[in-house]
C-alpha cells in the first residue's frame, strides 16, 4: 500500500470582520473567526505504482490534501500513511520517500546554476554518486537539460524551468511523486514531453503518481484512476476508462442549416426532448443520450424539418464528463465503483 | 543527522549575496550611517570631557566599530530572507524535503553573513584604525577570547532573527517584525549606547536578556575592560543563551508549523 488516508479533515480558521473601518476596528478589539472546512472526512487508498488524478474545481481542497500528504500541513483530524510513514509524525522520513512538483513554485535556487541546485539536492537527499550520475544522464537525454543546466534558474523559460523542476523532484528515486499543476502555462510540445516522461517513470520505476491538474489531457494521458473532490468531499473515485464508459453517454449533432428557422429549436426540444442550443443563426447543436437515439435518427429528424448543409457528430470525451461532475450533475456513489 | 549536507546552502548563499551587490552595499550603508551618527554624537560629547563613564574617546571609537560590524553582519537583507520564505510560502518547498528548516536557515545565514561581515570588517575596521589607536585598547592575548565571543554573538543574533522570521507565520507582515526586532536589539544589546550608561534597573533587565550578548559582551572583551577569568564567564553566559535559544526556536517552530496555513497556492 502506497498511500492510506482515513477520515482526513482540515479546518481553517479565517478572520472575519464587517466591511469598512468600523469593522476593522471592531476586529481589533474583539476578533471574530469563521471556520472553513477545506477537506472534509476524506478517505482513500492508493496502491504502489498507481497513477491517480486528484481533481476538482478551484478551491475544492486539492492542494490542501496534497500538502497534508506531504507533511507540510497538519491535519485537523484523520490519519495519513505514506509508505507506512505518518507524515505529521515523521516529516523528514516521509520527505525522503517523496518527490514534489508544485507548478506555481520552484524548488530550484534562483541565483545559482541549475547544476548547482541539483548538487545541493544530492547533498540534501544524500543520493549515492552512481544513482545521481545515472539519473542526471537519463534526465539530460529526455529533457535536453544540457542546453540550460549551466544557467541560473532565473534565466530559464517556464518550459525549461518545469523540466528542470521535474528532474529535480526525481533525482533521489522517490517512491511517490506529487504533481500539483505540473503543466500549467506550458506549450503543447513541452506538455507532451512532460506527460510522456511522467508516464515512463510511473511504468518503468513503479513510482506512484498523484496529479492535480486543470488540464484534462494530463489526466487522460497519465492517470489510470480519477478521484474528484468538491467542497472538501470526495464525489467520485473511479478508473479513468470506466468514468468515460459509465457517464459518457451524451453525444451531439451540430448542424449547419441552409435557412435560419427560429421555430426549429422549439420544435426539436418539444417533440424529441433534445437539448438544443443555437450557435448562431445558421448553426444549432443538439445533444442526446445514446440510450434514446442514434446519431442517424437525430440527423434524420432535423433533416425532415429543415434543409441541412453540413453536419458534425460530437463524441463524448472526458472533458464533458468532468465538467458534469464539477457542476454536480453527476454524483458517483461509493458502491457503484466496486 | 548529517550536518555536512547543509554546507551547500552556505556556498550558495555566498554566491547569491555577491550577485546582489547593490542590495548588499545599501544595507552596509544603512549600518554605516547609523554608526556615523553615533560617532559624531560622541565626538561632540568628548569635546567637553576626556573620559565619560570610564570610556575614553579611543575606547569609544572601537566600541562603535564593533557595534557597526555586529549590526552589518546578518543585516536586513539576510534577516528578511528568513521572513520572506515564510511570507511567500516558499517554505512549503523546504518542508517537503528531508531538511531541518532551522539548520538550513543557519547554514544560509552563515554564508550571507560571511560576505556582509568581511565587508563590514574591512570598511568599519579600516576607518576605526585611521581614527583611533588600537594598541591602547586591544591586547593580543584577548584575540582568541574575542573570536569565540564574536561567533557566539553571531549565533545568538541568528537565533533571535530566526525567531522574528518565524513570527511572520502569525503576522503576515515581515518588515514590521524585523524593524521591531532591530529596535529592541539596538537598545538592549548596547549598540546604541554602552549598557553601563543606562540606569541600574535597566542594566539588570538587560542582564536577564540575551541581547547584550550580541554587542555589549564582545566589546567588553575586545576592549579588555574585564579580566581574562571574567571573560570566560561571559563566554559561558553566551553559550548558555545559544543552547537555550536553539531549543526554544526549535520548539517554537514545531508549534508554529502546526498552526500555519502556507500562504498562497
Amino acid at each position: 500500500m502506497s498511500i492510506e488516508v482515513t477520515g482526513l479533515t482540515k479546518v481553517f480558521r479565517l478572520p472575519s470582520h464587517a466591511p469598512g473601518l468600523k469593522g476593522a476596528l471592531k476586529h481589533i478589539v474583539k476578533p471574530q473567526y469563521t471556520e472553513k472546512t477545506a477537506v472534509d472526512n476524506v478517505s482513500f487508498t492508493i496502491q504502489d505504482g498507481e497513477s491517480v488524478a486528484y481533481i476538482g474545481p478551484n478551491g475544492a481542497g486539492k492542494s490542501t490534501t496534497i500538502k497534508m500528504l506531504t507533511g507540510i500541513l497538519y491535519a485537523s483530524s484523520g490519519k495519513v500513511l505514506v509508505e507506512e510513514i505518518d507524515p505529521f509524525e515523521d516529516r523528514m522520513g516521509n520527505a525522503r520517500n517523496i518527490g514534489v512538483v508544485f507548478g506555481q513554485r520552484t524548488q530550484l535556487w534562483w541565483d545559482i546554476p541549475v547544476e548547482e541546485s541539483f548538487r545541493l539536492l544530492k547533498d540534501i537527499y544524500e543520493i549515492p554518486d552512481a544513482v545521481y550520475r545515472d539519473n542526471i544522464a537519463l534526465f539530460t537525454e529526455i529533457f535536453g537539460l544540457g542546453e540550460f543546466i549551466q544557467r541560473t534558474a532565473r534565466r530559464l523559460s517556464l518550459g525549461q524551468r518545469m523540466r528542470a523542476d521535474l528532474a529535480a523532484s526525481l533525482l533521489h528515486d522517490p517512491k511517490v511523486l506529487y504533481l500539483d499543476e505540473p503543466t500549467i502555462g506550458l506549450d503543447i510540445t513541452v506538455k507532451e514531453n512532460m506527460r510522456q516522461f511522467i508516464r515512463r517513470i510511473n511504468k518503468e520505476r513503479g513510482t506512484t503518481v498523484i496529479l492535480t491538474s486543470h488540464d484534462l489531457q494530463d489526466i487522460e494521458d497519465i492517470c489510470e484512476r480519477v478521484i474528484v473532490i468538491d467542497e472538501g468531499k470526495i464525489v467520485t473515485d473511479v478508473a479513468t476508462h470506466k468514468l468515460q464508459e459509465m457517464y459518457a453517454h451524451d453525444r451531439g449533432v451540430r448542424a449547419v442549416l441552409k435557412h435560419p428557422d427560429p421555430q426549429l429549436i422549439r420544435k426539436l426540444s418539444e417533440d424529441l426532448r433534445l437539448h438544443v442550443t443555437e450557435n448562431d443563426a445558421h448553426t444549432i447543436t443538439a445533444m442526446f443520450n445514446i440510450n434514446d437515439y442514434t446519431a442517424y435518427e437525430v440527423i434524420h429528424k432535423i433533416g425532415q424539418l429543415t434543409d441541412i448543409s453540413d453536419i458534425t457528430v460530437i463524441e463524448p470525451d472526458i472533458k464533458q464528463v468532468i465538467e458534469k461532475v464539477y457542476r454536480s450533475e453527476l454524483v458517483v456513489k461509493e458502491e457503484s465503483l466496486l | 543527522m548529517n550536518i555536512l549536507k547543509y554546507r551547500g546552502f552556505t556556498r550558495c548563499a555566498i554566491s547569491e549575496k555577491i550577485n546582489y551587490r547593490s542590495r548588499l552595499l545599501l544595507n552596509l550603508a544603512q549600518s554605516g550611517i547609523e554608526a556615523a551618527a553615533t560617532f559624531f554624537l560622541w565626538r561632540t560629547l568628548f569635546n567637553e570631557q576626556s573620559v565619560i563613564n570610564g570610556y575614553t574617546w579611543n575606547n569609544m571609537v572601537f566600541y562603535i566599530m564593533i557595534a557597526f560590524i555586529m549590526n552589518a553582519t546578518l543585516g536586513y537583507g539576510t534577516e528578511s530572507n528568513i521572513s520572506n520564505k515564510v511570507l511567500s510560502g516558499s517554505i512549503a518547498m523546504d518542508l517537503a524535503k528531508p531538511l531541518s528548516f532551522q539548520h538550513m536557515c543557519f547554514a544560509e545565514t552563515i554564508g550571507s553573513s560571511l560576505v556582509e561581515g568581511i565587508l563590514a570588517i574591512i570598511t568599519g575596521g579600516g576607518i576605526a584604525l585611521l581614527l583611533g589607536d588600537i594598541t591602547q585598547v586591544f591586547a593580543l592575548s584577548y584575540f582568541g577570547l574575542f573570536l569565540i565571543s564574536f561567533v557566539l554573538a553571531f549565533t545568538i543574533k541568528f537565533l533571535i532573527s530566526y525567531f522574528a522570521g518565524l513570527c511572520c507565520f502569525f503576522t503576515s507582515n515581515g518588515y514590521g517584525v524585523i524593524y521591531l526586532r532591530q529596535v529592541i536589539t539596538d537598545v538592549f544589546s548596547g549598540a546604541l549606547l554602552p549598557l553601563s550608561f543606562y540606569p541600574l534597573w535597566f542594566q539588570k533587565l538587560s542582564n536577564a536578556l540575551p541581547f547584550q550578548s550580541i554587542v555589549y559582551l564582545p566589546t567588553q572583551i575586545f576592549l579588555g575592560r574585564i579580566a581574562v577569568s571574567a571573560a570566560w564567564k561571559l563566554l559561558g553566559v553566551q553559550l548558555l543563551w545559544v543552547i537555550f535559544l536553539w531549543w526554544f526556536d526549535r520548539l517554537f517552530f514545531h508549534l508554529a508549523v502546526r498552526k500555519i496555513t502556507i500562504h498562497g497556492g
